[in-house]
């Protein structure tokens, strides 16, 4: 039987009015106050009564103080808020600095873009809540992810297929995250398994724009390959720039397959042919494991994956003998 | 152990309540003691807490399955959380057809960011807390905007300065509205005042594949030698036509586009771009829905905010282009 909102009041020694408010976030309330309110009422397992409480859908992302993250970040957010629309639900946005407020009763349900290990430790007990993290990184959370590994084998299909044997592989170094890692062990098995090299470099992220040309250089001068695989939303855009400055006729001289970046792709010269995410399957996706968590199914941590498309355009074409 | 606030604030001299404004309230702390204080605490390992007392704003945004914002929403919604996070303030996103809840969310204030007439409309029924437009003019509710006016005076002055006299504009927003009647009316009196013939091109979105293509030949048939495309993703997919049609920029036209992030710098060639300042747009909506002293013009209804130009390598000298 859980407690009552007086009794939390009288254990943390103030109004039923401020317990209220504290549930309400109603930010009159004192931080210290407001924390001890909502110590208590976890420890005294009082669950807030209101017919609000199941409208709110907490979307955890990472602190975005600086710069900007890219497309993605607000391409997943408008699909989760447009999901969310039709369950009813409102999207809530936490960042790290905000979690001290995910005890604060209200939410439905969680949305985890986390996947630094900081932020992670620094998430409070959310186990009476449904939480689906769409980073396969947190072994905690159920999750739904896009399926990295199929979305290579598609790209090396389709370019050995057009009988690609050199291949060659331009990324970002940022963070080791899963979905990077996975690509690239993906990218190794497969290609080894065919007996085909793998020609690899990474690239820092500098506003520079022809910072790349080196990189590129290096690749193409090494491995000497027909094709590039580039993952990353604003890869591409970048190396055809650099590629073009090198005097680098596409797709005669070289192939590339880069990740969709939408309204975008299909105007670049010349149009690339590209790995599509789907933020719209996966939020959807993510909605329906979060009701069947909430009907008591799936105890066990559930895995789904989304499978990338291949866009086909003119960015990739047989390699000159 | 455990480092507690007071283990920080006694190493640093300084009282507790002072170490937990630099982590809640910077502003408001000298930044060499700020310094100090997190030098301290990172260095004994401390993780501060957060303040929980923290404003929380609304964000009125449209229903996606009804209406896709594009490139813009990207790049809106980016600045959005940026800025949010720089001051930390909290967002809640609502479909418009829920500002109704608004009042019962304890919020601080809410932005609008709808840009359909219909959406418009119902913005100014919120009358329970301060609502401020993003970069559209409803009666009644305060707004900052971009000053589309003065946005495309610089793109003509500087196409002018390049010795351009015969200058096309292609209007392709996603929604035509004040914004896009403000462009063109901008547009059309500069050129009255100015020894220069103007072509005008307006696209509908949904019909851009085909009309794209119409509109840049019968500007190329009167002679036009420089375009000018607002919209942040118009500039790229102009450049695709023209690429098509084996027109090169800027030997055979030049271009003047909307900034499109992480993307108008690396085209080829990389595209002369007015850029909105959305992150400043933002910054002043939050100030003014939080209603905060520093806003001196609280009480007029539009705040406008300048558009940049930023020069690339998309518009030359109409001497060295090709035909004149």
């Amino acid at each position: 039987m859980g407690a009552t909102i007086s009794e939390v009041a009288k254990e943390a020694g103030v109004s039923v009015g401020t317990v209220s408010r504290v549930f309400h976030r109603n930010p009159s309330v004192n931080a210290d106050i407001a924390e001890k309110v909502n110590i208590t009422a976890h420890k005294l397992g009082y669950v807030p009564r209101q017919s609000s409480k199941e409208d709110t859908i907490a979307l955890m992302i990472e602190q975005q103080e600086s710069t900007g993250t890219g497309g993605y970040l607000s391409i997943i957010l408008e699909a989760l808020v447009g999901e969310a629309h039709k369950r009813n639900l409102r999207v809530d946005v936490f960042q790290p600095s905000d979690f001290t407020l995910l005890r604060n009763g209200f939410l439905a349900a969680a949305i985890s873009l986390l996947y630094r290990e900081s932020s992670l430790s620094a998430l409070p007990n959310l186990s009476d809540l449904p939480v689906v993290s769409l980073k396969e990184i947190t072994p905690s959370f159920h999750s739904v992810c896009m399926n990295e590994r199929q979305g290579v084998e598609l790209a090396l299909n389709y370019l050995i297929d057009a009988g690609h044997k050199r291949i060659g592989y331009l990324s970002l170094h940022d963070e080791l995250n899963w979905a990077r890692s996975t690509r690239e062990t993906a990218m190794r098995e497969i290609l080894e398994d065919r007996n085909l090299p793998l020609f690899k470099e990474q690239f820092q992220n500098v506003s520079e724009p022809l910072a790349l040309a080196h990189y590129l250089n290096k690749l193409l001068y090494i491995g000497k390959p027909t094709a590039i695989l580039l993952p990353g939303e604003n890869t591409a855009v970048q190396v055809m720039r650099n590629l073009n400055i090198l005097g680098k006729q596409l797709p005669e001289e070289l192939s590339l397959i880069g990740h969709e970046s939408r309204y975008v792709s299909k105007y670049f010269s010349p149009p690339l042919t590209c790995l599509a995410q789907d933020p719209e399957a996966i939020s959807q996706q993510a909605f329906a494991l979060l009701d069947s968590i909430n009907n008591g199914e799936n105890k066990k941590r559930q895995r789904f994956t989304v499978d990338y498309q291949l866009i086909e355009r003119d960015s990739v074409m047989p390699p000159k003998l | 152990m455990k480092i507690s606030i007071t283990d920080i604030a006694k190493e640093a001299g300084v009282s507790p309540s002072t170490v937990s404004r630099v982590f809640n309230e910077r502003d408001k702390v000298k930044a060499k003691v700020a310094d100090r204080v997190i030098a301290i605490a990172a260095n004994r390992g401390y993780s501060p807490h957060y303040s929980t007392k923290r404003e929380t704003l609304g964000v009125i945004v449209e229903d996606p399955d009804r209406f896709r914002m594009e490139s813009y929403g990207a790049m809106l919604y980016n600045s959005l959380i940026r800025i949010a996070s720089r001051r930390h303030i909290r967002l809640e996103f609502f479909t418009i057809d829920k500002i109704n809840s608004l009042k019962d969310r304890h919020l601080r204030g809410a932005l609008s960011a709808v840009f359909t007439e219909a959406s418009i409309a119902s913005v100014p029924k919120v009358k329970s807390i301060p609502v401020v437009a993003l970069n559209v003019l409803i009666p009644g509710v305060l707004s900052v905007c971009s000053d589309e006016v003065s946005g495309i005076r610089k793109a003509m002055d500087h196409l002018a300065s390049l010795g351009h006299k015969r200058i096309g504009f292609i209007s392709c927003d996603i929604v035509t509205n004040w914004a896009t009647l403000k462009r063109i009316e901008a547009f059309e009196d500069y050129v009255k005042q100015s020894p220069f013939e103007a072509f005008l091109g307006q696209v509908q979105r949904s019909n851009g594949e085909t009309e794209i293509p119409r509109t840049l030949a019968a500007l190329f048939k009167r002679g036009a030698t420089a375009i000018i495309v607002p919209g942040e993703r118009w500039g790229i997919t102009v450049m695709h036509h023209l690429d098509l049609i084996g027109k090169s920029v800027p030997e055979d036209i030049s271009i003047v586009a909307g900034e499109f992030e992480h993307n108008s710098e690396f085209l080829n060639p990389p595209q002369t771009c007015l850029r909105q300042n959305l992150d400043k747009i933002v910054d002043l909506a939050i100030e003014r829905s939080l209603g905060e002293p520093s806003t001196k013009k609280l009480t007029e209804e539009t705040v406008w905010v300048d558009f940049d130009l930023i020069v690339r390598e998309s518009t030359a000298p109409l001497m060295t282009q090709s035909k004149a």
